[in-house]
């Protein structure tokens, strides 16, 4: 009689466990498919930025003893540190104790391998004044396929992206201006953009003229605040608009 | 046996000797620099004979981002390279007058100037691009290192020079059809750390290159 009352126990139980671990599989399931359904469709939320300069090569004097390289490192790490709180990767192209200067092929190559849904590419200037969003001088070109597939010479790479890019560039624009920081957009050839395969652009940040904050430069810890929450919007904004696109994103009328 | 304030004494005199020559030497480095910078600061000297004429210039202005393109009167040599280094050194001088709109450091900037007929060939191909070019010029334009050194640097400022440049060429020899940059005769990657100098430039307009792409305007 005890060991059939045991017995039956011991079923009981494993049954009750049996039964506990479906529901809490089931459970899990549900979470995962309520947090697929808050960011819905999303591709690949990775962001490149690449902080201009470094190592050797300290980039522009911003006076005061400052290096166009630490104040793009600065304001690397926190559109970093930004992007992962809103749910988005971001990959340095270099680090801030690297001794020699990472090559702009190097820059490129990291780029391209990380398959970004955006490539930021950051400097700073005593020069001009306000936030220049640059994209690549290349003449774009109307692709029907996915531009990642499509054969690239490395010299002008971005010329498949460069659509996306000038998109890319008015979203930044937008986005600076409510933050109080004047923008403009411009075309330019710098080493790295143009071999990117990504929609990239170059940021350049010179000192603010507008009255509020005259004289300030890049390497101001407001300015870079500021700087950085406007990015970071563009960019959450970047990434939802693409997500519910298939690739290439071809022009709107 | 010579007394111990003595031996001090002439430690301290030819230490004092030393130090003064390298504060002089690191002087006289520093004053040649300054005057090599400012050496000809006004590059172009008027040819007596050669009769005034118009000329277009791209000029660049840091606050709107643009090219705008001006007439000037200048005596230029008649032969072409020496034209186009009297024309760009003129234009970069410019540049280096008080409340200037893309201020530069004064001091010489071209170095020499060659026209290359085109296509270029490598051997005996001429590739299908080349091709289409036939007829035109490349125009291979050599900086001083003294220049690109004092060049401000910043993607805004490096690329209205080179802008500038590239305009003014194409405004004033209409046969050049292509572009490069060397800096004292070699290869160099960028001007001051962004634009790209390592390419070839294809000579455009660039008052019309607007600094907001069409598509967003």
């Amino acid at each position: 009689m005890d060991r059939r009352f045991q017995f039956a126990v011991c079923v009981l139980a494993g049954a009750a466990g049996l039964l506990l671990a479906l529901r809490s599989a089931k459970l899990h399931g549900q979470e995962q498919a309520l947090a697929a359904q808050a960011h819905p469709s999303i591709p690949r939320a990775l962001v490149i930025v690449d902080p201009g300069h470094g190592g050797t090569d300290p980039g522009a004097d911003l006076g005061n003893k400052v290096a166009e390289r630490d104040v793009t490192f600065a304001l690397a790490t926190k559109l970093r540190t930004a992007l992962a709180a809103e749910g988005m990767n971001a990959v340095l192209t270099r680090d801030a104790g690297a001794s020699d200067a990472v090559s702009a092929d190097q820059r490129a190559a990291t780029a391209n391998r990380g398959h970004a849904v955006a490539c930021i590419s950051l400097h700073a200037t005593r020069s001009g004044s306000g936030v220049h969003v640059y994209t690549s001088a290349l003449p774009a070109l109307n692709d029907t396929e996915d531009p990642t597939l499509l054969p690239a010479r490395w010299e002008t790479a971005q010329e498949h992206f460069v659509t996306q890019s000038v998109r890319l560039a008015a979203a930044l624009k937008a986005a600076f201006e409510p933050a109080g920081l004047p923008a403009a957009l411009g075309t330019t050839t710098v080493p790295p953009l143009d071999s990117m395969m990504c929609p990239a652009v170059a940021i350049e940040f010179a000192p603010l003229n507008t009255l509020e904050a005259s004289g300030k430069g890049a390497e101001d810890g407001h300015y870079q605040d500021s700087a950085v929450r406007a990015m970071v919007g563009a960019l959450v904004k970047w990434r939802n608009d693409i997500s519910g696109q298939v690739v290439p994103i071809k022009d709107t009328p | 046996m010579i007394p111990r304030y003595q031996r001090v004494l002439f430690w301290t005199l030819s230490i004092a000797i030393l130090l003064v020559a390298a504060f002089l030497l690191h002087g006289c480095h520093q004053a040649r620099e300054k005057l090599t910078r400012r050496r000809n600061a006004t590059p172009l000297s008027a040819p007596v004979a050669a009769p005034e004429e118009t000329v277009r210039m791209a000029l660049a202005d840091d606050v709107t981002g643009r090219i705008r393109v001006s007439e000037r009167q200048l005596a230029l040599p008649a032969e072409s390279t020496a034209r186009a280094q009297s024309l760009l050194s003129r234009l970069l001088a410019e540049y280096s007058y008080k409340n200037s709109a893309h201020p530069l450091e004064s001091g010489p900037s071209v170095d020499d100037v060659f026209f290359v007929d085109l296509p270029l060939r490598a051997g005996n191909e001429v590739s299908a691009h080349a091709r289409e070019r036939a007829g035109g010029q490349l125009a291979v334009v050599n900086l001083r290192s003294s220049f690109a050194e004092h060049h401000p640097s910043g993607i805004g400022v490096e690329t209205l020079t080179i802008n500038s440049i590239i305009g003014t060429i194409y405004a004033n020899f209409p046969r050049v059809q292509a572009i490069r940059f060397l800096v004292d005769g070699h290869t160099r990657d960028t001007l001051a750390g962004h634009a790209d100098l390592t390419r070839t430039y294809r000579a455009t307009n660039t008052e019309s290159r607007s600094p907001v792409p069409e598509e967003v305007q």
